[in-house]
């Protein structure tokens, strides 16, 4: 089986930012939703996590074509990129079979994963 | 807020803050906000959590930077380091986890620490380096009145107006009043939907208010017209609320126009401050404005001004100062006036100059030499709570020795080791200092609600942005720096002889002994200054709870009314006399009085009295009387104060046209010293009681001594008045009953009562006289409960420490005791060759920290009371203290010594 190349927090980035382009704060708020609350990162963490992300070409940051107007300091917005997409669903994969694994042998003790 | 989350992304790298930094502040803000919302203690947690995660991710960005425009991300590994780290958190916790009883101990021990550092912390940021919130705090000074002999600070109206054509030096000077000083004001009634409260007020005219610079927050604030002094009359009848009573007292509704009964009449309510703006740290819940009947425009004795006044750009308080030192070298002749004028240097009594300070130190006043000294006794339990750390993180490292060897023997590198020994400190660090913040959450709300007054800006300390701060720099200063030392000690190169010696077996250099022993003389040093601290505060508390105050406080129970327009002097006194004789008829009260001071809380007013056929110190026939005291009732009967001479007040008094007085004992031996002052006349100044005129009184009786000002204070010169004779009452009296029953079971009873005689009168502060005074002595109390706290966890902490250095020692030395014990000798023997070991370092602690406690008796002289910081009875207990519990502390480990086995230890050779 391959190893992970990408961590939890950054599966879950990607994940949120698959729902369409977002910016910081959401990004923030749907990976604590999306991982039943286990994922509470930080600021600095995620940010670092995008930082990451964007060097390895897999987020990049856009200009959207129309942002409601909001208070506080001008919002920068993510949106995956092909290869991201990618690595994203080759990620999916690989959790989907390490679930399948998993329910395969704790079958024959009447547990479902 | 920003502010300090800049700092903490400094953290990062400069290219990694500059694309990220502001997004990364805003998205904290944006949580904080929401914590907040949830509560104080939500807040708190987040803000330390997230000020910790923007400091270990700024390090990690360093150590492994995401983002660096010309650096490929995969060819550096960044990644594999972040897993590092990762795994270094996790190896960490594992590793403390598997010693618990290690873990636990340094995690209380760290606790401790910072937390009492931090809730002192909390006091002195809110106390003494919180600036005061109105705009350009440094600009703000106050301009007080300094006398030889006492201390008054209020100005008189003339002085004040002069001062304000004179000088060049303030761009607006202006003034309050919290009342005339004989009384207990700074109160008034205010009529609310549900019933009459009485609040705390302050009349202040609109230059003060200019001089504050603060905006009304709804409405707008006093006129120019509305408070010009010497209006003949009553005080426009305007009034400002504070928000904080706007919202508690009237439910935040509109009330800007509307009218609101306050003291008896309707006040237009004009304004709202904005939220925590305060004046001179009185509590104030309604501002109005100042006013000035006509007669005592002119009265350069009537001192009832404080003056504040904000500094021109560009004018320093000095040079201030020396425009008003030479303001006060011709201020006679530039006002005409030739007595009672301020002088530069006054010489005789009576006399006084003015003086320039800023306002914050005029608020905090003598208060911040107390709270250093309790931010020093805190610093001192931490000094000995990193002392437990470093020995116990000591001690861990030599117990680790053979694992760091075995990992070392397979390939970590040193700088491996040091980096997880270092994320364990940083582990401890996080939790203790997340320990300790919830302490001194806790431990500052509890300082709130039992000291509310003890000192000022009570309500300016909480557990804020810059205490955080404090304790973050703290728990990490602590926690790494002490992790440091035992982790830069551990080397590779002894891998074998760390493999063959094994772990606890080891023996340890003569080096790590030394400083084991030095670390256990300096805890025990630092408890004994602590100890003597704490038992001549207790001293000081017993003896200002024993000095005899005048009267017989046991039996009392105590409240305050006040009848104020459209009452006159007389129409009062009528009132005064029905309530008088309800209460005296109420079930269980033996006795009863009225009295317009509350004695150990009054603030002596001296007021200029003539006598009769006396020519003092300097020829005059006129002596300053500090206290004016009107009475009703029998009052001397109700206090316990006996008449030493004479008699007190008859009933026939109140029927004679000759009036009398009662004088006390200072002021007899000051103005007749050596004959009897029977007989003698005074022509009292009604002025002193709020009303108009003079009159002789012949005195009747001499009374003891009161210490009206303070159990620690002189009692000074004082006359009694009866309110029956003269016919006239100020508008607020206290009443002083003698009762077995409790404030509790009385206070219906007398609220029912005053309703009698009128519905719109608040009764308030009914409480036992023995609260009264205990609140007059409560900073020492607090003084001495602090430092009582600090000196037993400081004692606490010495004897773990003590008692841990001596368990490794005996454990060390085993074989060498198994040895012994083989060899002939008696338990007895190594019992007391490990007492000696642990006492000889005790008795040099106690040697250091005597020598310590006598070096520093000059920091805590100013606030004893009755005793001397060398005093040798309190230094011989403690010293007894202190060795016994080092003797405990010892007891134990030389008990466990006497145990050991020697077929065991020979056995594992």
């Amino acid at each position: 089986m391959p190893s992970s190349p990408i961590s939890s927090l950054e599966y879950h980035v990607l994940l949120a930012l698959a729902a369409g382009q977002q910016y910081g704060y959401v990004i923030k708020e749907k990976v604590n939703t999306d991982s039943g609350g286990t994922l509470a990162p930080g600021a600095g963490s995620l940010y670092r996590v995008l930082a990451r992300l964007i060097a390895r070409e897999l987020v990049v940051e856009i200009e959207p074509a129309d942002v409601p107007p909001h208070p506080g300091v001008p919002r920068r917005y993510y949106e995956l990129t092909d290869k991201g997409r990618v690595t994203l669903a080759e990620e999916a994969r690989r959790l989907r079979e390490v679930s399948d694994l998993a329910r395969i042998r704790l079958a024959p003790y009447g547990r479902s994963a | 807020m920003r502010r300090f989350l800049e700092l903490l992304a400094r953290a990062f790298p400069a290219d990694f803050r500059a694309r990220f930094g502001p997004e990364m502040i805003e998205q904290i803000r944006l949580d904080y906000d929401r914590e907040h919302a949830r509560g104080a203690w939500r807040a708190l947690v987040f803000a330390f959590s997230t000020s910790l995660d923007l400091i270990r991710s700024g390090l990690a960005e360093h150590w492994s930077p995401t983002w660096k425009s010309n650096r490929d991300f995969r060819t550096r590994g960044g990644g594999a380091r972040e897993v590092m780290l990762t795994h270094d958190l996790r190896h960490g916790l594992r590793s403390l986890a598997r010693s618990p009883v290690f873990t636990a101990i340094a995690l209380v021990t760290l606790g401790l620490g910072i937390g009492a550092n931090t809730a002192i912390f909390s006091i002195v940021n809110g106390v003494l380096l919180k600036p005061l919130a109105y705009p350009q705090p440094k600009e703000l000074m106050r301009l007080g009145a300094e006398y030889p002999d006492r201390a008054l600070p209020a100005l008189s109206p003339p002085e004040y107006l002069e001062y304000r054509e004179f000088n060049q030096s303030f761009a607006a000077l202006g003034a309050f009043s919290t009342g005339s000083g004989s009384y207990t004001t700074g109160e008034v009634n205010i009529a609310t939907a549900d019933r009459p409260l009485r609040v705390r007020s302050i009349s202040v005219d609109s230059h003060l208010l200019q001089a504050l610079g603060v905006e009304a927050a709804q409405g707008r604030l006093f006129s120019d017209e509305e408070t010009a002094l010497g209006m003949g009359g009553l005080a426009s009848p305007v009034a400002i609320l504070s928000h904080q009573f706007w919202e508690g007292g009237f439910g935040g509704q509109p009330l800007i126009g509307q009218t609101v009964n306050i003291d008896g009449r309707a006040h237009e309510i004009v304004g709202i401050m904005p939220p925590g703006i305060d004046l001179m740290d009185h509590g104030t819940q309604v501002w109005l404005p100042l006013g000035l009947v006509s007669d005592l425009r002119d009265n350069r004795t009537f001192h009832t001004f404080g003056v504040i006044g904000r500094l021109k750009d560009g004018v320093t308080a000095k040079a201030a100062q020396a425009e008003l030192d030479r303001l006060l070298g011709d201020w006679s002749a530039r006002t005409g006036a030739s007595g009672h004028v301020p002088k530069h240097q006054p010489s005789l009594a009576g006399e006084h100059t003015l003086r320039i300070e800023p306002l914050q130190d005029a608020v905090v006043g003598d208060a911040s030499r107390s709270v250093w000294l309790l931010q020093a006794a805190a610093g001192f339990v931490l000094l000995i709570a990193c002392a437990n750390l470093a020995n116990l993180l000591m001690a861990r490292a030599e117990t680790r020795r053979r694992e760091f060897a075995l990992r070392a023997a397979l390939g970590a590198g040193r700088a491996r080791l040091f980096r997880q020994a270092i994320t364990e400190s940083a582990i401890l660090a996080t939790v203790g200092g997340l320990l300790g913040l919830g302490l001194a959450h806790a431990g500052v709300q509890t300082f709130i609600r039992a000291y509310p007054t003890a000192i000022p800006r009570t309500r300016d300390v909480a557990i804020d942005v810059p205490v955080l701060f404090f304790a973050l720099g703290l728990s990490l200063a602590v926690g790494v720096l002490f992790g440091l030392a035992p982790a830069v000690r551990g080397r590779t190169k002894d891998l074998v002889t760390a493999l063959k010696e094994g772990g606890p077996r080891g023996a340890s250099s003569a080096g790590r002994h030394h400083v084991r022993g030095a670390l256990v003389v300096g805890e025990v040093a630092l408890s004994v200054m602590l100890v003597i601290g704490a038992g001549l505060l207790i001293r000081t508390v017993y003896n200002l709870q024993n000095v005899d105050a005048g009267f017989d406080r046991t039996p009392l129970v105590t409240f305050s009314v006040t009848f104020p327009e459209p009452y006159d002097p007389d129409t009062r006194a009528v009132a005064y006399q029905r309530l008088l004789e309800k209460v005296q008829a109420a079930p269980g009260v033996q006795n009863a009085a009225f009295m317009s001071g509350l004695p150990t809380h009054r603030s002596p007013q001296p007021i200029r009295t003539v006598i009769e056929n006396h020519a003092g110190g300097n020829g005059s026939a006129i002596e300053l009387i500090d206290y004016y005291h009107l009475i009703m009732g029998e009052y001397f009967e109700t206090m316990g104060i006996p008449i030493v001479a004479g008699r007190g007040f008859d009933r026939v008094d109140a029927a004679t046209p000759d009036r009398v007085v009662v004088v006390n004992e200072t002021l007899a031996n000051r103005v007749w010293p050596g004959h009897s002052a029977l007989g003698r006349r005074l022509r009292i100044n009604y002025g002193g009681f709020g009303f108009g005129g003079n009159a002789w009184h012949t005195v009747v009786g001499v009374a003891k001594d009161v210490r009206q000002g303070g159990i620690d204070s002189d009692p000074g010169a004082e006359l009694y008045v009866s309110l029956e004779q003269i016919g006239l009452a100020a508008p607020t009296m206290n009443a002083v009953l003698k009762t077995a029953l409790t404030p509790a079971a009385l206070s219906g009873t007398l609220q029912r009562l005053v309703q009698e005689v009128d519905p719109g009168v608040p009764v308030v502060r009914v409480r036992e006289m023995e609260s009264v005074f205990a609140e007059s002595i409560r900073r020492p109390r607090l003084l001495a409960h602090l430092l009582g706290v600090f000196a037993g966890l400081a004692l606490l902490l010495a004897a773990v420490g003590t008692y841990g250095v001596l368990s490794y020692l005996v454990a060390e030395r085993r074989r060498e005791v198994g040895i012994r014990i083989a060899l002939g000798a008696r338990r007895a023997d190594v019992f007391t060759l490990v007492m000696r070991q642990g006492l000889q370092l005790a008795m040099i602690g106690i040697a250091v920290g005597v020598a310590g406690a006598l070096a520093l008796s000059r920091f805590i002289a100013s606030v004893l009371f009755g005793v001397q910081p060398t005093e040798v009875s309190t230094l011989g207990v403690v010293i007894g203290i202190i060795t016994l519990v080092a003797a405990l502390a010892c007891a134990l480990p030389a008990w466990g010594a006497t145990r050991v086995n020697p077929n065991d230890v020979l056995g594992q050779d």
